[in-house]
């Protein structure tokens, strides 16, 4: 006998348990998503507009300044939220949708589907991370669609291996035998037995991914891979200010700060999920 | 053997002190007693609140006496050990109240700096699950060198792990001292455990269920290494223990827990023999007795058969030899009867179970259901599948823990397809026939005790109206006042239903009371098979002889036994365990 | 003994198969993918206006462009089997040469953050094991919150600015310390981690409790039991961590401007240079292999139940 249940059996009230951090989190985390709802409202100036004010310090006129091509921050930091958080989304569900459905599949269908699926998930991991978004990124037009498809696979490994780890540890579980026994079928057992016992787990690596997948996005940017320049995501803004460095830091300081802030808050957010979810992380991606 | 060189040992220990067959209640003994607990209160403070775990517990502990600390899951017998000397979970505060006082220091208030000191030295503690309490990483010899006092030189510190080793039986296995726990069997895991115990040479040894998880056999031989190494040492021991069976064989005094509050308290002997207290009583009439007491009927037709039966294994690895699990198994069920399938663990007794219902890929032989062949049994039809219907012996890992009590049992009406409208009905007097109410409807499988969720899975296996229903061990995880309910459901089943079982069970007592028929396995082949009263009382295989011999030794509520014999299953200082275990 | 070692050496021999059937794989892709980009290194050097149309065709002809690809994948193949990296069309020098020079820079970056980063990644939840006070916890779980949010490339254009720019302290080229530094600090925050979580979870196991039995120290508990247990599963990691190392020095050599493979990479994606995009491509390809393949070894040695899988 454990202790657990020498001690009876406590059940565990799933309290949201808020520290400050975590509040703040999910304040940072609200008002990034308002922001990217209310941003024509909000903004002060044409985010595309081209002024002959270069490089201006932050004051009036421009609340956060320009940059090198007389833009003004502020308004484009505003239209910025939106498309980073929706790229970064649109790739995480991209590989989401990619990588869990082609492992359930993979896994339902047997063995050879699944040693050819799991053999294409290692070729991809074994491309260091953003290699892989490089190379899609250089072998279709540059653009927000290649962007998005580009980190959408490369992140559906994430996806994949939880999904493959977490089918066959349920799988493992006598319920799915006792199904079997009963005479449902493999389909069955993968959709309505399996699947909504590995949401959770699939819901918890969403939350870890999204940030990544914001980064990522303004990694490329910043690289010169990612969206044109003229679209103001924040890598895409960061990277075009920072030959300027000396001469406008505001325009790099304003993109930065808020990238580390939304990806900080989400990140706080997605440990929030997984600690109520209780569930393992995938081990092997960090 | 036993050396003892150790001397500087507090006052605490009173060495050799005979263990009298039957001696007078702790409070009129006198000697002083080794640990004295009053009035112990334990609170588990969580989240959530409080809870008190033991609510005024006391005993006493004689020097070379065991006494042993009997109860249900839940009742708070392993809490009081372990916040006795702070081996609470990590993570869990408790708070304890109360006073106890161990050669007379009070160990409550003593510093966790203070505590460490005492554990494993003065104070040594085996733990359920050998194969858990193991380092995986970490060699046998290493993991008992760890216990020995400090200081000593690398020589003397091998001389004396092998003399331990020694002393707990386990010197005839070669290079047991560099294997790693992976690489032992349970009996032999739990040898080593007792041996990391007795490195510190300590004066009471606290012994948490340390023979649930192995087979009957190797728990007599256990069992009987405790109580010689007891009189050998005069070590006493707190027996922590769920099995009131044990208690009468292994230990003189008793304390009976029931929801963290002690029952009643007294020596063994008068407990066993004329307890005073109802749950008491419960708990000594809830467990059967192993006597066969139904005969197979000749006039009914037979309903499941196997004839020849194999089954292999794929080896472990890319290249692995493949394991044969099960060889030659032939066996004829008539209807309304039920098979006892007993053997230990790895003889094969679930294999033939999942072979049978088709989760196990059968290399040869045949299954015949009703006088017809089945082709395959990982190929059935519902039709067939509906006759033949399987029990798990986990019932929480068996229900899908996101499906109400209502799904889980319509469960088979939506695989076949039975519109929603038709099915409540149908549910809810399935609940009734195996004695749930309709308030367990909504509820999920975390929401319902360990009964309550065999009780579930056994309406679900009836919902599709079985001939035959095989029971996987099904009993064996419950307490065994929930056990006794349960077996009662499946006693009154077989006659309402004119159900047919298939029950494999590592307990020969419940198979006796339960079954006609009985088949006895050993290593994927049967033994002995026949009539239940036939084996039970006239066992022809030496290995059954074996088997009833320990099962009987391990249920004994007579007078405590004579420690210089061993039991007849132990063998020689547990030679017979290991020889068939060594296989690396 | 000897059948210990028998099926020590077959699981390693499938790992060998695996790692390389994984690297064909890489080989195979890099090529494919590679020939997908709309636009060849001769298309862009036309456009920057540098070759006439018939330089172009000359060039195609010369470079073997002209061929179907199926011909090019096994021209290639041989010459990439023979070991000779093929030349760059762009720089006109053979790959090898410019790996050569830009190999150590990222070398240096990656493989010394990688190494503070372990070591780093290593002490601290350890010593927060030992001495499980607020201080040293919150130590973890800073590093870790700040490896799992903090973009290495956005701190490393705040230390530009703020190092070089500000405070005039380091160079705003060409500096290594702070580079390492930032990586380091991620690896080790990814490291810690997993490892703080694995050294929690193994803290609750039964053969911890059973070494509480024995009444060792808190010492001996953590760096004998509890440690080795984790570091046996966070070893499979190790793989992972380098490739996390050479793509933030790919960053990290951007905004620092740093000579490196990094650099190298982009400007031959940028350039259209097929030949040393799929040569970095192979070749940090096979170095994670490698590494994957290494602790998947090391793995087997350390942990006895392995062997045996």
């Amino acid at each position: 006998m454990t202790l657990a249940t020498a001690t009876g059996r406590s059940r565990r009230i799933a309290l949201p348990g808020l520290g400050p951090l975590t509040a703040a989190a999910f304040a940072i985390v609200a008002v990034a998503l308002l922001v990217a709802l209310a941003a024509p409202l909000l903004a002060t100036h044409d985010p595309y507009a081209f002024t002959a004010d270069l490089n201006q310090p932050p004051g009036e006129g421009h609340l956060l300044g320009t940059d090198d091509q007389g833009q003004d921050v502020y308004s484009r930091l505003l239209y910025g939220t939106g498309l980073s958080l929706a790229f970064g989304a649109g790739a995480a569900l991209l590989a989401l949708a990619i990588g869990a459905l082609a492992a359930l599949l993979a896994l339902a269908a047997g063995r050879p589907a699944e040693w050819a699926l799991f053999g294409f998930v290692d070729l991809i991991r074994a491309l260091p991370g953003i290699l892989f978004a490089l190379a899609c990124v250089v072998a279709f037009e540059p653009g927000i669609a290649t962007v998005v498809i580009a980190l959408g696979i490369s992140f559906s490994p994430h996806f994949a291996l939880i999904t493959r780890a977490t089918y066959l540890h349920q799988m493992a579980q006598p319920y799915t035998a006792a199904a079997r026994v009963l005479g449902a079928g493999r389909l069955r057992i993968a959709l309505v037995h399996v699947l909504p016992n590995i949401a959770g787990a699939l819901i918890t690596q969403f939350a870890i991914v999204l940030p990544r997948c914001i980064v990522s996005e303004s990694v490329l940017s910043f690289l010169g891979l990612g969206v044109s320049p003229e679209t103001p995501t924040w890598g895409r803004m960061i990277a075009s200010a920072t030959p300027y460095l000396e001469e406008a830091p505001h325009a790099v300081l304003a993109p930065i700060l808020a990238l580390s802030l939304v990806t900080f808050a989400l990140a706080i957010v997605g440990n929030a999920v997984r600690r109520r979810s209780e569930l393992p992380l995938s081990r092997d991606l960090p | 053997m036993t050396q003892r060189p150790d001397t500087q040992r507090p006052d605490t220990r009173r060495a050799g002190t005979p263990a009298p067959a039957s001696g007078p209640s702790p409070r009129e003994a006198a000697a002083a007693p080794l640990l004295a607990v009053r009035d112990l209160r334990v609170t588990i403070r969580a989240r959530t609140g409080t809870v008190e775990a033991v609510a005024g517990v006391s005993f006493d502990i004689l020097p070379g006496r065991t006494l042993a600390l009997v109860g249900e899951s839940g009742s708070g017998k392993s809490m009081t050990a372990m916040a006795l000397i702070g081996l609470v979970p990590v993570g869990t505060t408790v708070e304890t109240a109360g006073s106890a006082r161990f050669g007379g220091r009070e160990l409550l208030t003593l510093s966790e700096a203070e505590r460490r000191a005492l554990r494993g030295r003065a104070i040594a503690t085996i733990l359920q699950d050998p194969a858990a309490a193991l380092d995986p990483l970490m060699s046998a010899g290493e993991q008992i060198a760890e216990a020995l006092p400090r200081g000593l030189g690398r020589r003397e510190a091998a001389g004396r792990v092998a003399a331990l080793l020694a002393e707990v039986g386990l010197d005839g296995v070669p290079g047991i001292a560099r294997r790693h726990p992976h690489e032992l069997s349970g009996g032999q895991q739990q040898r080593v455990a007792i041996a990391m115990a007795l490195a510190g040479n300590p004066s009471l040894l606290i012994a948490d269920e340390p023979t649930t998880a192995l087979d009957v056999t190797v728990q007599a031989q256990i069992l009987d290494l405790l109580a010689r190494l007891q009189a050998a040492r005069g070590m006493a021991i707190l027996l922590i223990t769920h099995d009131l069976g044990v208690v009468g064989a292994y230990a003189q005094d008793v304390v009976v827990m029931r929801a963290g509050a002690m029952v009643e308290a007294g020596p063994a002997a008068r407990v066993l023999a004329a307890p005073r207290e109802a749950h008491t009583r419960t708990l000594l009439a809830a467990r059967p007795a192993l006597r066969a007491t139904a005969a197979p009927s000749a006039a009914a037709p037979e309903i499941l058969a196997v004839s020849d039966l194999a089954v292999r294994y794929r080896g472990a690895g890319l290249l692995g030899r493949p394991v044969r699990a099960l060889d030659g198994i032939d066996f004829a069920l008539e209807a309304g009867g039920a098979l006892g399938v007993v053997g230990e663990s790895g003889s094969g007794k679930s294999t033939l179970a999942k072979a049978i219902v088709g989760l196990a890929r059968i290399e040869r032989g045949s299954v015949r259901l009703g006088g017809a062949v089945l082709a395959d049994p990982m190929r059935l039809g519902r039709a067939a599948r509906a006759r033949l219907q399987y029990i798990f012996q986990d019932s929480y890992g068996a229900l899908n823990p996101r499906l109400t009590v209502e799904d889980a049992i319509g469960e088979p009406f939506a695989i076949s397809g039975r519109p929603r409208a038709g099915r409540r009905a149908a549910v809810l007097a399935l609940l009734d026939e195996v004695g749930l109410a309709r308030t367990h409807l909504g509820r999920l499988p975390r929401e319902l005790s360990g009964g309550q969720r065999q009780r579930v899975c056994i309406a679900r296996a009836l919902a599709l109206s079985p001939e035959v229903l095989i029971c996987d061990e099904i009993v064996s995880a419950l307490d065994v006042t929930v056990q006794a309910q349960v077996l009662g459901l499946l006693r009154r089943l077989r006659a309402e239903r004119g159900l047919a079982l298939v029950f494999i069970s590592h307990d020969l007592a419940v198979v006796a009371e339960l079954c006609t028929r009985v088949m006895v396995m050993k290593d994927g082949k049967a033994v002995e098979s026949g009539a239940a009263a036939d084996v039970f009382e006239a066992p022809r295989a030496a290995y059954t002889r074996d088997l009833i011999a320990a099962a009987r030794a391990l249920d004994a509520p007579a007078p405590h036994r004579d420690l210089s014999t061993p039991s007849p299953a132990a063998g020689e200082g547990g030679g017979v365990e290991w020889v068939t275990a060594a296989g690396f | 003994m000897n059948a210990h070692t028998r099926r020590l050496l077959l699981g390693i021999a499938a790992d060998l198969v695996r790692s390389l059937a994984v690297a064909a794989g890489i080989v195979v892709f890099s090529f494919f993918v590679l020939r997908m980009i709309p636009g060849d290194v001769v298309d862009i050097r036309g456009i920057e206006g540098s070759l006439t149309y018939s330089q172009q065709t000359a060039m195609r002809a010369e470079l073997g462009l002209d061929k179907p690809w199926i011909t090019q994948f096994g021209e290639w193949l041989t010459m990439i089997a023979s070991g000779d990296l093929g030349t760059s069309a762009r720089f006109a020098k053979p790959i090898a040469d410019l790996l050569a020079a830009v190999i150590p820079t990222t070398l240096t970056l990656g493989l010394s953050a990688l190494l503070i980063g372990t070591l780093l990644g290593v002490l601290l939840p350890t010593l927060a094991m030992l001495w499980p006070r607020r201080l040293l916890v919150a130590l973890v779980e800073a590093t870790t919150i700040w490896s799992i949010t903090v973009p290495t490339f956005s701190i490393g254009i705040l230390c530009v600015l703020v190092l070089a720019v500000w405070l005039g302290l380091i160079p705003a080229i060409g500096n290594l310390v702070v580079p390492i530094l930032i990586l380091a600090l991620d690896t080790a925050g990814t490291l810690a981690k997993i490892l703080y979580e694995d050294m929690k979870d193994i803290e609750r196991t039964e053969y911890v409790r059973a070494a509480r039995a024995k009444g060792l120290s808190r010492a001996r508990i953590v760096l004998r039991h509890i440690l080795p247990n984790a570091l046996t599963a966070a070893v499979a990691l190790i793989g992972l961590l380098l490739a996390g190392a050479f793509t933030g020095a790919i960053t990290m050599e951007v905004v620092f401007g740093l000579p490196g493979l990094g650099t190298l990479t982009l400007q031959a994606i940028k350039g259209r240079d097929y030949a040393v995009v799929q040569a970095v491509i192979i070749w940090l390809g096979f170095a994670v292999i490698i590494a994957n393949l290494v602790t998947d070894v090391i793995r087997k040695i350390i942990d006895p139940r392995l062997r045996s899988a």
